[in-house]
């Protein structure tokens, strides 16, 4: 998630001083802040880094769940790599995962969360509160809940879907499980992005926009030319965040358990196919780590496209 | 006359754009006003002649209050932590120089994601029951807060990084230690964040299965997010009429959690002082 | 647990065989053929087999007279349309329902030279060997099998135990007894190894595309010789590679 701020310059990773920050260097003496910052810090040595790194040496073994690997686990080095990079199923799950990221938060959760904060950013309206809370509360609900909700929803036979389109009875989630699983999930986090760009939104400099208009500029026109290059640094982080979150979420699972035929397995369920289901902990644990890897690519990506509009 | 004609087409586009928005978000989420109030439910969404049996029967589960207070409490516990770690280091990133530190953020941040994940189950209970956490709310609370803090700092230090250091240098100078800055100060003025951060986290906390189960013992201090998959039986069926009453308790309060801090705070991302 | 399984043992194999797995071998294709011959002539719903959830509605479909011979164990019987609190129950269950036993392939070709096959499954109880208190363990064991302790579980709720005596002398419905009788003289169980997830993985993969008319059963036959060789090593598989 990240915030808005008044000062359009900042951007997290960013050079430029932002009116708060580095110059009061001297409000907070080095031992002051080295106390506020250590609670965290040792919360997240301990029980984030160092099971991190555990997990990904786990990767370099063949460790098991169950059977002689569980008691007695070999150093493998990079066998489990080098398997994952042959199998067609880990190849197949990059794939959907792709897709499922770029379909739903890429396109899907970003499009509809603008759309809906630029919609609605004037409108006072008791609508809108009941608008804003609905798409929230999608995001809220537990996942086993929400997972139901659409299982319900997307069936063929009773589902409330092909109840209001009449004559339609396709099985949604078995006929075209990805994209009921993307439409799912557009439904499920578009709450974050609509909530980050209505404050990105808010904002932007009205005097630019009177500027823009006042010069006869079209509302389309002043989105593209005043808007967005305001808000891009917040558009780009807004993207870094969903992207990352959606390539790690497991709910899909919920809905589909992977299938038909691996269509859904995005790796999260992979990894727990093999990890739990399968047993083999530290072919899983190597996912893991080329599943971070690729996160890594990703979030390097988008810092690449954030530091160029300097 | 052309320019009429488009601010009405402007009018219907808005109107019609809302309102399968607003269907598009409601739909779904009929079942869970119909079911649990169905004597037998199935997966349609379909009013039938209301009855409380369902609930009556989910609460004939011992487990079932239990649980949800369960859920709430260690749901409290991490939301406190983090908020509270976090907007400690958060404005303790943001007022000092520190090499590399927008680059760690970034890389606790990607941790974060094996963390949460199903392959470090192992680790996470070796590490836990090591120190001898194992069937503890402060073990599950731990494990909990540091996957969650990275980005809770992340997040909240760009609230912190744009509140203006005049008032904080000004106090300083009164003698205020910084502790006192930040807490009379500062909070004040990031408390929006704070409130992202704490719903973040309750919610969060809410629909985690994973860490409880693997680190709890007790059927007793099980929160709801397990306690839902008593409801299957041993043939993994879904028991729907126990099921459908139960999503509905379970969503409750966390909904009711999240208009109450609407309704305090305001869920909003705005930061630092406003135009 | 799989339904190939007893289709397996009717062939007269076990999964394992002399210490390998079976892969691709003339009995696992030719219960991949009864698969498809069952699909393909449209006995079976394909469609149903695919779903997340097919199972729960097969059996809705069952109490609704929709599908006229399901293959499922005594679970569906005592917990799904049992009239008295079954997830989708039958008033009439006791005389509209009938059950058989699962036959071999050919009389004596089953498993051990058996007519008739099955299989079965269910919880352990096993001593932890690092227990500091294995005496005590042991007490405890012996009496959560004893015939006071699992007769007190029959009579709460009906279902077949580990011991005869309880058996015979508490088990009053006519399918439990029929079972408990007829069945459990003749049943096995799957192996007990750490491979076996994998191996049932390979096995379901090659059915459900069987199932769904994406493979002929020759050809499933080798995805699951290839994917069990790629579980236990080629080493530890019988069968075409």
């Amino acid at each position: 998630m990240q915030t808005t701020s008044p000062a359009p310059a900042e951007a997290p990773g960013g050079e430029a001083p932002p009116p708060g920050g580095e110059a009061g260097a001297s409000v907070l003496g080095r031992p002051a802040a080295g106390a506020f910052v250590a609670p965290a810090l040792l919360l997240i040595a301990g029980f984030l880094v160092f099971p991190a790194l555990w997990t990904l040496y786990l990767g370099l073994t063949d460790y098991r769940l169950t059977g002689a690997a569980a008691a007695d686990p070999a150093f493998v080095g990079l066998d489990n790599y080098t398997e994952a990079l042959q199998d067609p199923r880990f190849r197949n799950s990059l794939v959907v995962t792709a897709l499922f990221v770029f379909g739903s938060a890429v396109v899907g959760q970003t499009c509809l969360g603008f759309a809906l904060a630029w919609t609605l950013r004037d409108w006072r309206s008791p609508l809108r509160a009941l608008i804003e809370v609905l798409v929230i509360v999608a995001w809220i609900l537990p996942g086993s809940v929400v997972a139901f909700l659409w299982i319900a929803f997307l069936d063929g036979q009773s589902g409330t879907l092909n109840a209001l389109l009449p004559g339609v009875d396709t099985e949604w989630l078995l006929d075209t499980p990805l994209l009921a699983v993307i439409v799912f999930n557009i439904w499920r986090g578009t709450a974050f992005s609509m909530l980050l760009y209505g404050a990105a939104l808010s904002a932007v400099p009205p005097s630019h926009l009177e500027t823009a208009r006042l010069a006869g500029a079209s509302g389309w026109q002043q989105l593209r030319d005043v808007v967005l290059p305001t808000i891009r640094g917040h558009i780009l982080t807004s993207l870094l965040l969903i992207s990352l979150w959606t390539f790690n979420d497991f709910t899909p699972y919920l809905l589909t358990r992977g299938g038909p035929n691996f269509q859904t397995e995005v790796l999260p369920v992979f990894i727990f196919r093999n990890a739990i289901s399968s047993g083999q902990l530290g072919y899983g644990a190597a996912i893991s780590t080329i599943v971070l890897g690729v996160n890594l690519v990703i979030a390097l990506f988008y810092l690449r496209l954030l530091r160029e509009r300097r | 006359m052309a320019g009429e004609l488009r601010r009405v087409l402007a009018r219907v586009g808005f109107s019609v754009f809302v309102a399968l928005a607003a269907a598009f978000f409601a739909l779904p989420m009929l079942w869970l006003v119909f079911a649990p109030f169905d004597p037998v439910p199935t997966l349609a969404a379909r009013p039938a002649a209301p009855t409380l049996a369902n609930f009556r029967d989910v609460f004939e589960n011992p487990l079932v209050l239990t649980s949800l207070r369960n859920s709430v409490l260690l749901a409290l516990y991490t939301m406190a932590l983090v908020v509270a770690a976090s907007t400690l280091a958060a404005y303790a990133l943001s007022r000092t120089r520190l090499p590399g530190r927008d680059l760690l953020l970034y890389v606790l941040l990607l941790f974060s994601s094996v963390v949460s994940g199903t392959a470090a189950m192992v680790p996470l209970f070796l590490l836990v029951f090591e120190l001898g956490l194992i069937n503890t709310y402060l073990g599950v609370t731990l494990v909990l807060t540091g996957g969650l803090l990275p980005a809770a700092i992340f997040i909240l230090k760009d609230f912190t990084d744009t509140t203006p250091t005049s008032y904080e240098e000004s106090a300083r100078v009164f003698g205020a230690s910084p502790f006192q800055i930040l807490r009379d100060v500062v909070v004040p003025l990031v408390r929006p964040g704070m409130a992202v951060i704490a719903v973040w986290s309750i919610v969060n906390v809410w629909s985690n299965f994973l860490i409880p189960f693997i680190l709890l013992r007790d059927p007793d201090l099980a929160p709801a997010s397990v306690v839902t998959y008593s409801f299957y039986t041993e043939g993994g069926q879904a028991d729907l009429r126990l099921l459908s009453a139960f999503s509905l308790l379970y969503s409750v309060p966390v909904v009711v959690m999240y208009l109450f801090v609407q309704r305090r705070y305001g869920f909003r991302f705005y930061g630092g002082i406003k135009r | 647990m799989l339904f190939f399984i007893p289709l397996l043992y009717g062939t007269g194999k076990n999964l394992t065989d002399g210490g390998k797995w079976l892969g691709d071998t003339p009995e696992t294709r030719a219960v991949l053929d009864l698969y498809q011959q069952l699909y393909g002539q449209d006995l079976g719903d394909a469609r149903l087999q695919l779903r997340a959830d097919g199972r729960d509605r097969s059996f809705q479909q069952f109490a609704d007279g929709k599908i006229a011979v399901l293959l499922e164990g005594d679970y569906f019987w005592r917990s799904v349309i049992n009239p008295d609190g079954g997830l989708a129950p039958m008033e009439d269950r006791d005389e509209a329902v009938g059950w058989a036993l699962i036959p071999a392939r050919q009389p004596g070709g089953g498993l051990n030279g058996q007519d008739f096959v099955s299989l079965s499954g269910g919880g352990g109880r096993v001593i932890n060997p690092n227990t500091k208190a294995p005496k005590e363990a042991w007490e405890l064991l012996k009496f959560l099998n004893s015939r006071e302790a699992l007769e007190n579980w029959v009579q709460r709720e009906a279902r077949i135990t580990s011991r005869t005596d309880v058996n015979q002398a508490n088990l009053k419905d006519p399918l439990l007894s029929f079972i408990s009788e007829r069945v459990l003289p003749i049943t096995a169980t799957r192996p007990g190894s750490a491979a076996y997830p994998q191996v049932s993985l390979a096995i379901q993969t090659a059915t459900e595309n069987v199932v769904a008319g994406r493979s002929e059963a020759g050809e499933a036959a080798g995805q699951l010789g290839a994917a069990v060789a790629k579980a236990v090593g080629a080493d530890n598989v019988t069968g075409a590679s």
